[in-house]
């Protein structure tokens, strides 16, 4: 007998130092089920959150020092570097017919260069005469210079018993030589003569650059127009819309240059399209698209700073409001940048080997405004791979949601099996989240707290452990939406689930 | 081994019905007056001739402080018996209870030598108590559900201690008076050892969030080796050698004195196992101290990250943050405290009368008890009654003593009703042995 009191008194003890969770032992003979209270979630999503879900470099939310937060949408990134604008030019040689032979450096007509640094620029020369004696060159160029030196060099071109005497030198570097001109010319000038000092005219004489290229340079840089190729945006803010309008308050479009070249920059907007989740491609419309946006740049006692220059189409400057609001999936912008647009040849500028110009496109949308029954669609996949215990007869859920949010919130979700078949609706009734309260300053100051319990039979449980997909409805009313009473989203915002079971468990 | 809970539960039956072959300080000790057996009572039970041996004298007691089992025991139509949810209501007391004494004297012997008796025996003694609340029922047959709001104790209270004993006394008389002494030499087998058994658990209304307040602290020697909750290393084989003359070392110590006045009453006091074991080998003691909650999952980290996975069971099965946090400890005996008195009215009868404070770890019961002995042929045929502070008066028992010369043999129990009612008493004791006298 007092066996039998042991045997309980320890399968008690193991009951519930286990949890309650694997009974074996038949503690409970009545038909009423082990009754198991046990919370299953308790999570809160604030829109901090959210905006790190969110955040794959394209998509973020920015937060203001007040906690207004505001979707941006970037763009990629464009970048045009000094070398798009002043490419290397290839290797060439030319003939100095005389001793004294200016050369026209080949950077095309548009360019008047001032002055310039070379950059990996080699020089290389070739003299020949008919001698049977050594001869003698002095080279010059008038133009360049180093540490205020006029470029100038020696050879000598020996007589080893063949003549005509020859001298092909050396490749000689002029990297960080000073170029100065007004003509993009090069002045070779070369004094040849014999050993006893008679001067000669070499009958033969050739310079070769390898290519030439400048770290510096200033003066008129000539009109380029260089292109930021065609990008878009994605805007998911409107992809599971199934229907409701919308009244964003302030949507933006902000186009960012930073600009380091040192010359007159100016946008030539191809196009700048918004395309709705319907297909329906707008353009917009701004007096800035026409006439364009001229870029800061630095000046001659600012050459190595960037000047950054921001412009943005908003509702005063465009018709980007009324066309966002018609749920704006993408916008496509092709954009092309004007080098010296006015083709001012008094205007003088610089450009470095280190020079850049970048574009960042991003859309902006203020989380202020309206939206007036916006239904929300989407599927999500589902697999919870386990088998119901059949010692479990029912499954009390309660349900218990938070929103600080000024918006009615209604949801429900259906199950749906591998073959498509809807097995039913997930909770009992769709939940509801009802709007928080708002104080005189638009902002929510509690938080409305719903509970629901949905019960699960044997067969519902079944259900779910079958279903292969959720379907998700949802719906949203910002307070007074009807009216369009703006109102904006703080950062601080958040919904909260808490989920907690009552387990009829039948102890076999 | 690693044994689930149910292989515990498994392991501790058959353990417990390989020990409950019969020990205790009961009335029946009187009628072995001059036996070695008798000074188990207490060293100062006087012996008589020059020779005794003690073969396999073992008693043992059980039984619960609280209601009788089937207080809150049904059995269904097969026949199995199950905890009764809807007889749990009846149990007055917020804790229930549960004991065993369990005495093995293998062999003991005693010699006369010029008017000093030497006595030198061994012993395995096993004793556990343990408490357990209504409410660790009520949760077990119900779950927590019904609790919701409420604070439960849980926390069970288990003590048990298996060691060998050597023991070495000594009896002298002067005159009327005989007073005895016996160290013991002790060595420790197994112990559970619970020191601190806080563990209240609250279902909180809002989505039943759980809450644990714990003050828990369990010193266990040979018998628990804790990995987690629901992988437990057990070790149940009590009794056995395996430890004689090794580890656990502790002393002990029994007096007793007797006076004899006249030839027909003799009174008698006694205190015995005064003392403690210090347990050193595997030696372990797991705790758990705090304020613990389980409120759910926090699902938002599972869709940041796809990999993430969770269990409730597993952090169910991790709430309680069971440490391990020490080693050696030492336990007291549980010492008992006896008076006695015999009354010899003929040669045919006696009346014998045991008042009894039987020690436990954290229980202790007091009993009386009365015994009338009467002598047919070689029989010695006694009855006898008991009642305790537990509030059991229906303890009536008998035993049976066959002087076939120098052989002795002896048994008894002190509740038939227990025999006829196993279910509606709540106490229980036995004894059995061989005695040689010379």
């Amino acid at each position: 007998m007092h066996r039998l009191h042991l045997y309980i008194f320890f399968s008690v003890s193991i009951a519930i130092l286990s949890s309650c969770a694997d009974l074996d032992f038949a503690l409970n003979d009545k038909e009423d089920p082990f009754k198991l209270a046990i919370p299953l979630i308790n999570s809160k999503l604030s829109l901090t959150k959210v905006g790190e879900l969110i955040d794959d470099g394209n998509s973020s939310l920015r937060v203001s020092a007040d906690g207004k937060v505001t979707a941006v949408y970037s763009g990629e990134v464009i970048r045009q570097s000094a070398s798009t604008i002043f490419p290397a030019y290839p290797g060439l040689a030319f003939p100095l017919l005389n001793e004294t032979s200016p050369i026209k450096l080949p950077l095309g007509n548009s360019y008047q260069i001032k002055n310039a640094i070379f950059k990996k620029t080699n020089l290389q020369f070739l003299f020949e005469h008919p001698s049977t004696q050594d001869i003698k060159v002095k080279m010059r160029i008038l133009e360049v210079s180093k540490d205020n030196k006029a470029f100038e060099k020696d050879f000598i071109l020996p007589y080893n018993g063949t003549s005509p005497v020859k001298l092909e030198t050396e490749k000689i570097s002029i990297e960080n030589c000073n170029y100065k001109s007004n003509n993009n010319t090069m002045t070779f000038v070369y004094e040849a003569s014999l050993p006893d000092g008679t001067p000669v005219k070499l009958n033969r004489a050739i310079m070769a650059f390898d290519s030439i290229q400048f770290k510096y340079i200033d003066g008129y840089l000539g009109y380029h127009k260089f292109g930021i190729d065609g990008s878009a945006i994605d805007v998911g803010l409107f992809n599971k819309w199934k229907s409701g309008s919308f009244n964003f308050e302030d949507p933006k479009i902000a186009l960012t240059v930073e600009n380091a070249f040192g010359v007159p920059v100016r946008s030539s907007i191809n196009k700048m399209e918004l395309t709705s989740i319907t297909g329906n491609t707008i353009g917009l419309e701004s007096s800035y698209i026409n006439s364009g946006i001229n870029f800061a740049y630095p000046d001659f006692t600012e050459i190595g700073s960037v000047k950054t220059t921001s412009f943005t189409f908003d509702k005063s400057n465009s018709n980007i409001q009324a066309v966002f609001n018609e749920k704006t999936k993408t916008v496509n912008y092709d954009i092309d940048a004007l080098i010296n647009p006015d083709k001012d040849t008094l205007i003088k500028g610089f450009i470095t080997d280190n020079n850049f110009f970048v574009v960042k496109v991003v859309v902006e949308v203020p989380m202020l405004g309206s939206v007036n029954n916006f239904v929300v669609e989407d599927t999500f996949d589902l697999n919870l791979e386990t088998e119901v215990p059949e010692e479990i007869e029912k499954v009390a859920l309660r349900v218990i949601t938070s929103n600080d949010f000024p918006a009615d919130v209604m949801f429900e979700a259906f199950m749906i099996d591998q073959d498509g078949k809807n097995l039913g609706p997930l909770f009992d009734a769709p939940i509801k989240l009802g709007a928080a309260p708002l104080n005189e300053n638009g902002i929510t100051s509690s938080s409305t707290v719903e509970n629901t319990v949905s019960i699960y039979n044997k067969a519902r449980i079944s259900d779910l452990l079958r279903t292969k997909k959720l379907y998700f409805k949802g719906q949203l009313n910002t307070t007074d939406s009807q009216n369009k009473k703006t109102l904006w989203i703080y950062d601080r915002y958040s919904v909260g689930i808490k989920v907690g079971a009552i387990i009829d468990y039948k102890v076999k | 081994m690693t044994k689930s809970f149910n292989t515990i539960i498994a392991s501790t039956l058959i353990w417990l019905v390989w020990s409950i072959t019969s020990n205790a300080q009961d009335i029946s000790s009187l009628q072995l007056q001059g036996l070695y057996a008798g000074t188990n009572l207490h060293p100062g039970i006087k012996l008589d001739k020059k020779i005794n041996i003690a073969i396999g004298d073992i008693d043992i007691y059980l039984g619960t402080g609280g209601k009788p089992i089937d207080q809150f025991i049904s059995q269904n139509n097969a026949g199995t018996y199950y905890v009764d949810r809807d007889k749990l209501g009846y149990l007055t007391k917020q804790d229930q209870d549960i004991f065993l004494n369990n005495r093995i004297n293998t062999v003991g012997i005693s010699v006369l030598l010029k008017d000093l008796h030497l006595m030198l025996g061994h012993s395995i003694k096993t004793k556990f108590d343990a408490k357990y609340s209504t409410d660790l029922l009520e949760i077990a047959t119900r779950g927590n559900a019904d609790y919701i709001g409420k604070t439960l104790n849980l926390g069970p209270d288990i003590n048990l201690i298996n060691y060998h004993e050597i023991n070495l006394g000594a009896q002298k008389s002067w005159g009327g008076l005989t007073i005895g002494g016996r160290a013991n030499i002790l060595y420790g087998n197994a112990a559970v050892y619970t020191e601190k058994s806080k563990l209240d658990l609250t279902t909180r209304e809002e989505y039943y969030q759980l809450d644990l307040d714990t003050d828990f602290l369990m010193h266990t020697s040979g018998v628990i080796d804790y990995n987690s909750i629901d992988s437990i290393d057990t070790n149940l084989d009590l009794n056995s050698a395996k430890n004689l003359f090794k580890n656990n070392n502790g002393f002990g110590l029994d007096i007793g004195a007797s006076y004899k006045i006249g030839n027909k009453i003799s009174l008698s006091a006694g205190i015995t196992d005064i003392g403690k074991i210090t347990w050193d080998t595997n030696a372990k003691s797991y705790s758990s101290r705090g304020k613990y909650s389980y409120e759910g999952i926090d699902i938002i980290p599972l869709i940041e990250d796809d990999s993430t996975s969770y269990s409730i069971e597993d952090t169910l099965k991790n709430l309680l943050k069971i440490k391990e946090v020490g080693g050696d400890f030492s336990t007291t005996l549980s010492t008992n405290y006896i008076l006695s008195g015999s009354f010899k009215l003929s040669d045919k009868w006696a009346f014998h009368a045991l008042i009894v404070s039987n020690g436990g770890f954290k229980l202790r019961r007091n009993q009386l008890s009365i015994a009338a002995v009467r002598k047919l042929s070689i029989f010695d045929l006694g009855l006898q009654y008991m009642m305790s502070d537990s509030g059991d008066f229906d303890n009536l028992g008998f035993t049976i003593r066959v002087n076939a010369g120098p052989v002795k043999i002896y048994g008894g129990i002190e509740s038939v009703f227990a025999v006829g009612d196993p279910f509606g008493s709540n106490y229980a004791s036995g004894r059995i042995g061989l005695a040689c006298q010379f």
